[in-house]
């Protein structure tokens, strides 16, 4: 009897961990809770009133490295994180597996990179990949100040890891945030996210 | 990145350059770079003026290596190629064989392991003076997959004999073959396929008289979840496939257009329109 308890027990506890709503443009993106590189702790509804980007991030990754190796990315968060927006680069690497970084070797990265993101959440276990879906490195989403995603996609129209392509690319990101940030309804909501897949744990 | 070890031995390589400079050049030196080796081949020794050939590009993986299908799914690209030619020819689109479900848990992408070739239907000139070589050059690039991506480009080229006479088939024919084999056929004529569009899946009924292990590729991005199960239930006459739609899926499309595999049958492409919402 005990042992039939305990069964249901853990059905009801996998159940229970599977993730309830996924991430869906015009819905409300999920609420999370993730540490940062520096060890501190950071939520999405504690952004609340703020435009936050998910930067799905893999320093290995071609597709990867051709934004960060191009300055491009970096230009993107400095831009964005001086009118106000918050960005958020996960980390969903699983240990073992490329781009997985401890939270010092993250912040000898983004100090060589001249990267500044608002924060780089190192995120191991995949869980706040799997809660939003993430595919691909980049993946990239946008959450307006209400709490909506309102962005799900590539960061750019060149799936391609080939440098030469950053340079006249339409960046996604950099539209969307535009148009919602005039109060224009955003010409893209959604686009495939190219790149390399996400190195969660098998 | 990693350089693969495979190499020829030099006599092997002595041998080959002496075969090629005898045979006529219908297929391009097989370039080796990390993880795979790509060469360009022609189905027929020769052309023929004013007629239609086929080239194709012969990708050979290393073990668990795997390049993409032209819609690679949730992650990777398609290789791509910028043909230099002849004026007068003209390249066809890549024929694509029907690909094979790669990865495994939320990420699922389409593409080829081990080797595949890609057929591209070359259209000749008319006025080709026989006699004379024709070199086809063909720019490639590509994404080559395991756990890691690694990017590749290589320049290939060919060059074949102009004749007025049909050619005999090259020694890669068998290779064309195959690819051919694998690419999708149109539906069987007494095949019917209807889909509707319910609130979170597509579902395909297939009035095919039996039922059979089935499986859809998207042609399109970002239709259907690629790494959610294709559910099959058996219906009178056929079944039904049941696909579960992208979250970035915002408008219902008005067709479904991909490749219907069905073992052991084969690979079928098909074009479902679906009704238009209310």
């Amino acid at each position: 009897m005990k042992k039939v308890g305990l069964w249901i027990g853990i059905a009801v506890a996998t159940v229970l961990a599977l993730p309830v709503w996924a991430a869906r443009v015009g819905e409300k993106a999920p609420d999370f809770k993730a540490t940062d590189s520096n060890g501190v702790e950071h939520t999405l509804s504690q952004y609340a009133g703020r435009y936050v980007v998910l930067e799905w991030h893999n320093n290995g990754c071609p597709y990867v490295r051709k934004q960060y190796n191009s300055g491009n990315m970096q230009r993107l968060q400095k831009e964005w994180i001086a009118r106000g927006v918050v960005w958020l680069t996960v980390i969903s690497s699983a240990p073992g597996m490329q781009g997985y970084v401890t939270a010092e070797e993250e912040n000898v990265y983004l100090k060589k990179m001249d990267a500044s993101p608002t924060a780089a959440l190192l995120d191991p276990t995949g869980k706040l990949g799997h809660l939003y879906d993430a595919k691909t490195s980049p993946h990239m989403f946008i959450i307006d100040p209400s709490g909506t995603l309102i962005y799900d996609g590539a960061i750019d129209d060149q799936p391609t890891p080939d440098p030469a392509s950053v340079a006249g690319a339409t960046n996604y990101v950099s539209q969307a945030l535009t148009e919602a940030m005039a109060g224009k309804p955003i010409s893209l909501q959604t686009s495939r996210p190219y790149g390399c897949s996400v190195k969660y744990a098998n | 990145m990693r350089l693969n070890g495979k190499s020829f031995p030099s006599l092997r390589r002595g041998i080959i350059c002496a075969v090629l400079l005898f045979a006529p050049r219908v297929f391009s030196r097989p370039v080796e770079t990390g993880h795979l080796k790509v060469q360009l081949l022609s189905d027929t020794n020769a052309v023929e003026p004013g007629k239609r050939f086929w080239v194709g590009l012969h990708f050979e993986m290393d073990k668990e290596w795997h390049i993409y299908w032209r819609n690679p799914g949730d992650s990777g690209e398609p290789p791509r190629v910028q043909w230099n030619l002849p004026p007068g020819f003209v390249a066809g689109e890549i024929e694509w064989p029907a690909p094979a479900r790669l990865g495994s848990g939320s990420v699922i992408d389409y593409g080829y392991e081990e080797g595949v070739l890609l057929p591209v239907e070359m259209q000749t000139a008319k006025s080709l003076a026989t006699g004379q070589r024709v070199t086809l050059l063909a720019d490639v690039s590509w994404l080559v997959c395991k756990d890691i991506c690694v990017p590749g480009k290589e320049s290939l080229k060919i060059s074949l004999p102009v004749q007025t006479t049909p050619s005999s088939v090259s020694a890669s024919h068998a290779l064309f073959h195959a690819a051919k084999s694998r690419a999708p056929r149109p539906l069987p004529s007494a095949w019917r396929i209807d889909a509707i569009s319910e609130q979170d899946r597509f579902v395909l009924t297939i009035h095919s008289g039996g039922v059979a292990k089935a499986s859809f590729f998207p042609l399109e991005a970002d239709q259907i979840d690629n790494s959610a199960p294709q559910a099959i239930a058996a219906i009178p006459g056929g079944m039904r496939l049941m696909l579960k739609k992208s979250d970035r899926l915002l408008k219902t499309p008005a067709t479904l257009d991909g490749v219907l595999e069905v073992s052991p049958d084969g690979a079928y492409a098909v074009s479902v329109p679906l009704p238009s919402p209310h």
